[in-house]
């Protein structure tokens, strides 16, 4: 009689080690691939695949790290993501405390919250393809490609909408009675929000700020599309996707995985599943 | 007061300006790119239309990109749901799952890709596995087949089931557990509960889920054009019109740009569809 309840015990525990084994999987596969010499990866030690590395050198890391145009790639990357951060904080988070506010006390009707998830869904109803081709254009235009700031821009419309969802949901725990307060002693409205409220609303910016992070970080039909000479990780790993080894790709994956994993380490702390309703990225 | 009310709506609408500068702009001249001559004429016509309804290939694409979110998209939505399931559920470890499960919505596409390439190649992870276990192993994984057609909608599983799965745990925890007590008390099975409670209460999470993982759905490109060279989506087919076959000339701009529209078009008649038939 009591086989039975330690028997689906033990079924649900296989089951949540086998998917978080398929989870970790991949990733561990692309870390052993940047580590292992040729060889093990086209030579004679590379059939069969074996789970555990039988050499190891850093060479490949080494390698790009010290080619040029990887260094610059690698500097595009981080500058273009930062300022896509800076960008999508910088226009949403008064844009939503806006939103909060707008109607007062005179209910005006307006409604915030069915505003921004129409804004997040229709913005996202873009195919990067179509956006990305005349996107292009128009950088071309404004001398803006293949720069930090056409870059930047591209990654800030997507992370924009999700960053307004998570502004909204953040000013909305706060009381406007703080806000008032320091009204009360002599603040305007404005000064008001910069002392008072934005600290208060710190978690929520950090959460949009490592989203947008992230989310740009890994971003590849869009740069693809509006870059041509200055390139972004995501599109050097591409170059390597249709050819023959996975050496060299492997490797910048693996420069490329290390800021995923810490920023995804400091963000699920303060992850509500609601956040995600805009975070639709694939 | 008044000044004040106009500030919140100036703070209001400067994202909007630049979604509509960067976002919407673009998409009308993609519009108006494709009813441009693909010979450089002035006059707007519809030859690039003709010409990609003439390539067998686009027609293929078309196909590929429905059936791919046709079949996606409802196995995403059902295994995103088991994992609601599992995550709702108290168990030791619990906090740990939920943080490996962020991890295939924040790793970039591209590092995944790379990792599928070694699992799928020809001296890969699965062909060894294969080999180990004494079954014929084949190299046919990555060219066109039914199998690689499941490959790729496997990998599109990973990769979007956890973000289907935080949509609908948001939904689960905000069913009351009273609901759950009262229905133990006339002894509800499990299947009963979940069939007669948390299904119709969780529409709301369910259609949200279909919405936004549907959109997305239809965008696919990079998984089928690593793993699947010969068939392309439809944003694979302008990237390869554009970029490879006409490299950056009007023939292609004109051509690329049908595509996009037309899979634009999909996305807002799917969409439009979505949420007039689920909002009755």
């Amino acid at each position: 009689m009591k086989l039975r309840p330690l028997f689906r015990s033990a079924a649900f525990t296989l089951l949540v080690i086998g998917v978080a084994f398929t989870i970790i999987f991949p990733l561990y596969v692309v870390t052993k691939n940047a580590f292992v010499e040729e060889k093990e990866i086209s030579g004679r030690l590379a059939w069969p695949w074996s789970p555990i590395p039988q050499t190891f050198t850093t060479d490949w890391v080494y390698y790009l790290l010290s080619e040029s145009d990887l260094v610059s790639s690698l500097t595009l990357t981080i500058f273009s993501t930062l300022l896509s951060v800076g960008i999508s904080l910088l226009l949403a988070t008064p844009a939503a405390w806006a939103l909060v506010r707008v109607g007062g006390k005179t209910n005006t009707g307006f409604r915030a919250t069915g505003f921004i998830l129409t804004f997040a869904v229709m913005s996202r109803m873009f195919p990067s393809i179509t956006v990305g081709i005349p996107l292009a254009v128009i950088l071309i235009r404004l001398m803006l490609h293949d720069t930090v700031l056409g870059l930047a821009i591209g990654f800030t419309l997507f992370s924009l909408p999700y960053s307004l969802i998570v502004m909204k949901s953040q000013f909305d725990t706060i009381p406007p009675e703080l806000e008032e307060a320091a009204m009360v002693d002599g603040y305007s409205r404005f000064s008001a929000f910069i002392r008072v409220t934005l600290p208060a609303a710190a978690p929520g910016m950090a959460t949009a700020a490592i989203f947008s992070f992230l989310f740009a970080w890994g971003e590849l039909t869009l740069p693809l599309l509006i870059t041509s000479a200055n390139r972004p990780l995501s599109v050097m790993i591409w170059r390597y996707l249709r050819g023959a080894t996975m050496a060299q790709g492997s490797a910048i994956a693996f420069i490329q995985l290390i800021p995923v994993l810490i920023f995804t380490y400091i963000l699920q702390r303060f992850l509500k599943p609601e956040y995600l309703a805009g975070a639709f990225k694939y | 007061m008044k000044g004040e009310q106009v500030t919140y709506w100036v703070l209001i609408a400067i994202p909007i300006v630049f979604i509509v500068a960067f976002m919407v702009y673009p998409a009308i001249l993609s519009v108006s790119y494709s009813f441009s001559h693909p010979e450089g004429g002035a006059m707007p016509n519809t030859l690039a239309y003709e010409q990609n309804f003439a390539d067998p290939e686009f027609s293929e694409a078309i196909g590929y990109n429905l059936l791919l979110v046709a079949v996606a998209v409802p196995l995403e939505l059902l295994a995103g749901i088991f994992m609601a399931l599992i995550l709702s559920r108290q168990f030791i470890g619990r906090g740990l799952l939920r943080a490996i499960m962020i991890l295939p919505i924040t790793i970039p596409e591209v590092v995944f890709l790379v990792s599928m390439k070694t699992m799928f190649g020809e001296k890969g992870v699965v062909n060894s596995m294969l080999f180990y276990s004494g079954l014929p192993y084949q190299n046919l994984w990555l060219v066109h087949s039914p199998i690689n057609f499941v490959i790729i909608v496997l990998v599109e599983i990973w990769r979007t089931t956890p973000i289907c799965a935080l949509l609908i745990l948001a939904g689960i925890q905000s069913i009351p557990a009273q609901v759950y007590e009262s229905a133990s008390i006339d002894r509800a099975t499990t299947w009963m509960k979940f069939r007669n409670i948390t299904l119709p209460l969780l529409k709301p999470a369910i259609v949200a889920t279909i919405l936004l993982r549907g959109i997305d759905a239809f965008k696919i490109f990079a998984t089928p054009w690593v793993l699947s060279p010969s068939i392309p989506t439809m944003t694979g087919y302008a990237y390869n019109i554009y970029y490879l076959r006409f490299a950056l000339n009007p023939v292609g701009l004109a051509r690329a740009a049908v595509s996009a529209d037309i899979l634009a078009l999909f996305i807002v008649v799917f969409s439009y569809v979505f949420v007039r038939y689920t909002s009755r």
